[in-house]
């Protein structure tokens, strides 16, 4: 599953974003940074600070929520402001996929696993669905789901929220996207998953060269997978640094607020050494 | 399939076939007179005796069956394909096209529909053919009952327009008329089907009562709508039973019908 | 003119008949119950139209002269006598003295002269009012003494007697206006929706043969029930004691449950009647047009109709064939030497081969060559009429015709009727409540909006309706009975012979009489039942035995 390093110029993703809601007006507030080729950034902050509404800004989607984005995205070097809705189509799932939040609602409920595979698959391929099967039962045995027909057959109300979640990332990974928007994809997990679809992040990272934009409030898990991280608050970005150097040495107030807010299973010292 | 479902299949088919066989299996016409014997009891001649006129009973709820069996769910269908399209258009597009949909929708539920109704009687020569008059019947009960399923449906795709799972798969590329065919529209299957299930025995009765503006199915071609109109009698159904014949058969139509094909949805 | 001597006798004869009959058994007071289909419009007896003002006008009103519903001749009520005079233009009253009103006024003719001033007082728009007006010109009243009054009409007024029976006469004095009344009983409490109260009128100056003062019952009640099904039920279980209207059904039903309490009073009023759209501008293919004004396809469609078939199977038997437009239950001005059409199919459709019409592969033709096929409107909702449509049109399929059957709602159907003249053929019902031919002027000239078949003429188009006309004016001017009996019985052999309407049955009056209900029985007039309230008695626990 290797695929060559690309080696474009600059960032990957570069956002400087505001937005807004109809009834909530400053949800963003000249949001800016990068994403680098292949890297891991983190974006944490409290919930409600507008981390989902950034996703949704960076594939065009806002919209859907009834909300509208001022700003800058640009993608690979071309600025996705002025691009059509055929051409962002062509973006989604294939260049910039995304993990939503909410794994069990956000599968379809009328249709099987196998489908709503099929419906990601096609979305961005021509070809015989029964040829391309088998690299899917593949991408679902490294995601650690059951690779046989049982499964595919299920529908969402016949299989685990862990087991909903790794078929959604399964699904984000399908056209082996450059950037993938992971929306705080381990919250509804316990443990021990949380653990394995972390490993997945790193593995697919190393692997495809995927830059993954890691959406999070859970600093744990941001300090065992990221290489930087941005601090949001509020709609805006307080921090951004290395992942290590915001953990020893935050800058902002916010960011150490959240990190005091940690549960004190360790110091917050040694959380970087994770990493 | 169940063996429940399995029996109510053959069952059904048993109806729709005999009805469609009425002509081999009924030996007299459904408008004979036998003016020699009216309101007789069950007999040999009459298995389920026969009316006022002396019309028998079986071959004219055979001959009815077929008229309103076909017609009915042809029209319930016509009718729920007419509310989802206006109703998935509207939940889809919302904004000012919604609203003004449902506007008409709204409208539409409150039109003083007799004057419509006479205005297309009148429009109508008085010498069409029963046939003719039948297929308008249930053309118009199709048509003209789209709005409240259109509001039904309406809700429903907007809510799922919503939803994160098609947030999801518009965030995987998925193009809009295939959202639309493959993530909403079996979605809104079920309410679908719950319209066209009420529809249907709300349009056997309704075609009886557009018999009243001069629409419905015209003598001496029979209806369950018209068959069924004698039991609104109660003191007749306990000196002849065998009235409640269409009833009967209604019930075991609409509950096979539904078993058989609300098991093939899943 | 006059025939107030032979008149009285019959009344005299009729209350001793109906006190003979009273036999042994003999109860006062309690309480009759009967339904009624609607509140009544109003208490005013000069302003009742709907049927339910008509009850409340019969139970409560008193009239100089009544129609006896059993006899059908006229009885003194408030009058005692009177004579018409002056060729037919002027009626001289001698009234009933000693009787009062329901409020202890005493009544007088300055009480009738009032209640002319009243009924004719153009701002009422009374209807009553309007049957009295002959012509241009007042109607003038002349108290003559306190019991003698004499009203004078500006013309004619052929068989005027009919009209004082709707006359209810109304209080000059009383303080109660119009509540003061000269009936048996008085209007009580009334609950819209529910029921009307009448209270006995304690006043009421009819006495039985045996010096008792009339009414024998203390109050009556009408409820207020549409709906024939419970009133069925009700009368079952003893909660009214009459039904006045049966359907045939309702009435077998009844029958078999409790033989005698169903009552047939024989034919009635009612006729069932078909008839073509004869119209020259009216929207129909010309060569239908020709069929229709064809006298001999009217009377080959007639013969082909088994009106045996229609009473048997559409009525149960409860309905006899019709021969024309006066239904033998008027007694006085039908012709009873008219029978109904006969069914011949076979030559019926010799007839209509003998114009030209042939019968090939079971279709009729005409001489074009166009295929007989009409429609038939008619009402719907009526599930007999719906029967008789079915019956006809197999009785016309056997002939080669193909009738279409199309029941229209009620305003369609008059709107088609009487402006459009888009129809071919329409089956209703009539009902003649006045007996009198002057009643049915409108139906019967040439230029009148009833004239159904092709109303609002100029002239007549065919020579026999121009005869109707003339026969129809001359019995209208007529003083003398029998000349008026002679010229609408001439119409009505006219209208069996041309047949513009095909009458097809006359119903029959099917009532319900509660076994507990003494001196009721029923009649073919309005109202079947309640025709003698005075003498009606109950027999329940309420009742006070003598
Ligand atoms: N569709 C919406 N309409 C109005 N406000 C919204 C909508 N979606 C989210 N918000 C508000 O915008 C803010 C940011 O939301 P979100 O981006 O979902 O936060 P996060 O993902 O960081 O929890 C929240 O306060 C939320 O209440
Ligand atoms: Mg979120």
């Amino acid at each position: 599953m290797l695929e060559t390093v690309r080696n474009d110029f600059g960032p990957l993703l570069s956002v400087s974003l505001s937005a807004s809601y109809p009834d909530r007006p400053d949800v963003l507030q000249g949001v800016q940074f990068d994403v680098q080729p292949g890297e891991i950034l983190a974006l944490v902050g409290q919930s409600g600070c507008g981390k989902s509404t950034i996703a949704l800004c960076i594939l065009k989607l806002l919209g859907v929520k009834g909300g509208k984005a001022r700003g800058a995205i640009r993608f690979q070097g071309r600025d996705l402001e002025w691009a059509t809705e055929r051409e962002m189509r062509a973006i989604r799932g294939r260049e910039i996929a995304m993990v939503p939040q909410s794994p069990l609602s956000s599968l379809n409920p009328a249709l099987r696993i196998g489908a709503q595979l099929k419906e990601a698959w096609r979305a961005h391929a021509e070809g015989e669905w029964e040829a391309a099967k088998p690299r899917i039962l593949q991408l679902l045995e490294s995601v650690d789901l059951p690779c046989d027909e049982g499964f595919l057959r299920r529908v969402p109300s016949q299989i685990s929220v862990g087991q909903a979640q790794r078929v959604l990332i399964a699904m984000a990974v399908i056209h082996r996207p450059r950037l993938l928007i992971a929306d705080e994809p381990t919250s509804a997990l316990d443990l021990i998953t949380q653990r394995e679809v972390l490993d997945l992040f790193a593995r697919l990272n190393r692997e495809l060269n995927m830059a993954i934009l890691y959406i999070s409030h859970d600093l744990l898990s941001v300090a065992a997978l990221c290489h930087r991280a941005a601090v949001l608050e509020r709609g805006r970005i307080v921090e951004c640094g290395g992942a290590e150097q915001i953990f020893e040495r935050p800058a902002h107030p916010y960011t150490r607020r959240l990190i005091d807010a940690l549960p004190r299973v360790r110091q917050p010292s040694g959380i970087g050494q994770t990493f | 399939m169940t063996t429940a479902a399995k029996v109510a299949g053959v069952l059904l088919l048993a109806v729709v076939a005999t009805s469609l066989a009425a002509g081999l299996l009924s030996p007299v016409s459904y408008e004979t007179q036998f003016r020699e014997s009216p309101n007789a009891p069950p007999c040999r001649q009459f298995p389920l005796g026969t009316d006022e006129l002396g019309r028998d009973r079986l071959a004219r709820l055979l001959y009815g069956s077929r008229v309103s069996l076909l017609l009915a769910p042809a029209a319930a269908g016509l009718s729920v394909a007419l509310s989802a399209l206006i109703g998935i258009t509207a939940g889809y597009a919302g904004g000012w096209v919604e609203r003004a949909t449902m506007a008409a929708a709204d409208l539409f539920v409150s039109l003083p529909w007799l004057f419509l109704l006479l205005t297309v009687r009148a429009l109508i020569p008085l010498n069409v053919t029963p046939w003719a008059s039948i297929l308008i019947t249930f053309l118009l009960l199709g048509v003209l009952s789209w709005a409240p399923g259109a509001r039904v449906i309406r809700s429903g795709a907007s809510a799922l327009k919503r939803s994160e799972f098609a947030l999801l798969a518009r965030a995987s590329g998925c193009p809009k008329p295939r959202l639309l065919w493959k993530h909403i529209l079996p979605n809104l299957r079920p309410l679908m089907a719950a319209q066209f299930w009420i529809a249907i025995p709300v349009f056997i009765l309704s075609e009886a009562n557009l018999g009243m503006l001069g629409l419905g199915i015209a003598e001496p071609l029979p209806s369950w709508g018209g068959l069924l109109g004698e039991l609104q009698d109660p003191g007749r159904i306990a000196g002849n039973p065998a009235l409640l014949a269409p009833a009967v058969l209604l019930t075991v139509f609409l509950s096979c019908f539904q078993s058989v094909f609300s098991k093939e949805d899943k | 003119m006059s025939f107030q001597a032979a008149s009285i006798g019959a009344t005299r004869r009729v209350v001793l008949v109906a006190a003979l009959s009273l036999g042994a058994c003999f109860v006062q007071g309690g309480e009759l119950r009967f339904s009624i289909r609607s509140d009544p419009k109003t208490f005013d007896p000069l302003l009742a139209q709907d049927e339910a003002s008509e009850t409340v006008r019969y139970l409560t009103g008193g009239t100089l002269i009544r129609i006896d519903r059993r006899t059908q001749k006229f009885i003194p009520e408030l009058a005692e006598s009177w004579q018409i005079t002056a060729g037919g233009t002027k009626v001289v009253f001698k009234l009933r003295q000693g009787v009062l009103f329901s409020d202890g006024t005493p009544f007088s003719a300055d009480d009738v002269a009032h209640t002319f001033r009243r009924v004719m007082d153009p701002n009422l728009h009374s209807p009553v009012g309007d049957s009295f007006r002959s012509g241009p010109g007042e109607i003038k009243t002349e108290v003559q003494g306190p019991a003698r009054i004499a009203v004078t009409f500006p013309a004619a007024l052929a068989g005027m007697e009919r009209l004082f029976d709707q006359l209810t006469i109304v209080s000059a004095r009383s303080p109660k206006k119009e509540r003061a009344t000269l009936g048996p009983f008085v209007a009580g409490e009334h609950k819209p929706g529910s029921y009307v109260m009448f209270r006995r009128n304690p006043n009421y100056w009819k006495k039985d043969a045996a010096g008792r003062r009339l009414p024998y019952l203390d109050s009556v009640r009408a409820d207020i029930q549409q709906n024939r099904d419970l009133e069925l039920l009700r009368f079952k279980r003893g909660e009214v004691q009459l039904i006045d209207t049966l359907d045939p059904e309702l009435f077998d039903r009844l029958s078999a449950d409790s033989p005698g309490e169903a009552r047939n009073a024989g034919a009635s009023l009612e006729s069932e009647m078909l008839w073509f759209n004869q119209v020259a501008a009216a929207p129909l293919p010309s060569y239908k047009k020709a069929w229709f004004r064809s006298k001999d396809f009217r009377r080959a469609v007639s013969s082909a109709i088994n009106r045996g078939d229609l009473c048997r199977l559409a009525y149960k038997g409860h309905a006899d064939p019709a021969a024309g437009p006066i239904s033998g239950a008027n007694r006085l001005w039908v012709n009873a030497k008219l029978t109904p059409h006969v069914f011949e199919p076979q030559a019926a459709l010799a007839r209509l081969q003998r114009g030209g019409f042939r019968l090939d592969a079971g279709t009729l033709r005409d001489p074009q060559g166009n295929v007989v096929e009409f429609s038939l409107a008619t009402n719907s909702g009526n599930k007999t009429r719906a029967r008789i449509a079915a019956l006809i049109q197999q009785d016309l399929a056997k002939m080669g015709i193909r009738l279409n059957v199309v029941p229209l709602d009620f305003p369609s159907l008059i709107e088609r009727m009487t402006r459009t003249y888009d129809y071919e053929a329409c089956l209703l019902g009539l009902v003649n409540v006045d007996l009198d031919p002057n009643a049915q002027m409108n139906v019967w000239l040439s230029s009148a909006g009833n004239h159904q078949w092709n109303p609002k003429q100029k002239t007549p188009e065919t020579p026999w309706e121009a005869e109707i006309d003339r026969l129809m004016l001359a019995q209208s001017s007529a003083l003398d009975p029998k000349k008026r009996k002679a010229a609408f019985d001439r119409v009505q052999e006219i209208v069996w012979e041309e047949a513009p309407f095909l009458y097809l049955v006359n119903k029959h009056a099917l009532a319900a009489v509660s076994r507990s209900v003494l001196n009721a029985s029923p009649v073919a007039l309005w109202p079947r039942l309640y025709w003698n309230p005075e003498f009606l008695q109950v027999a329940n626990q309420m009742a006070r035995t003598r």
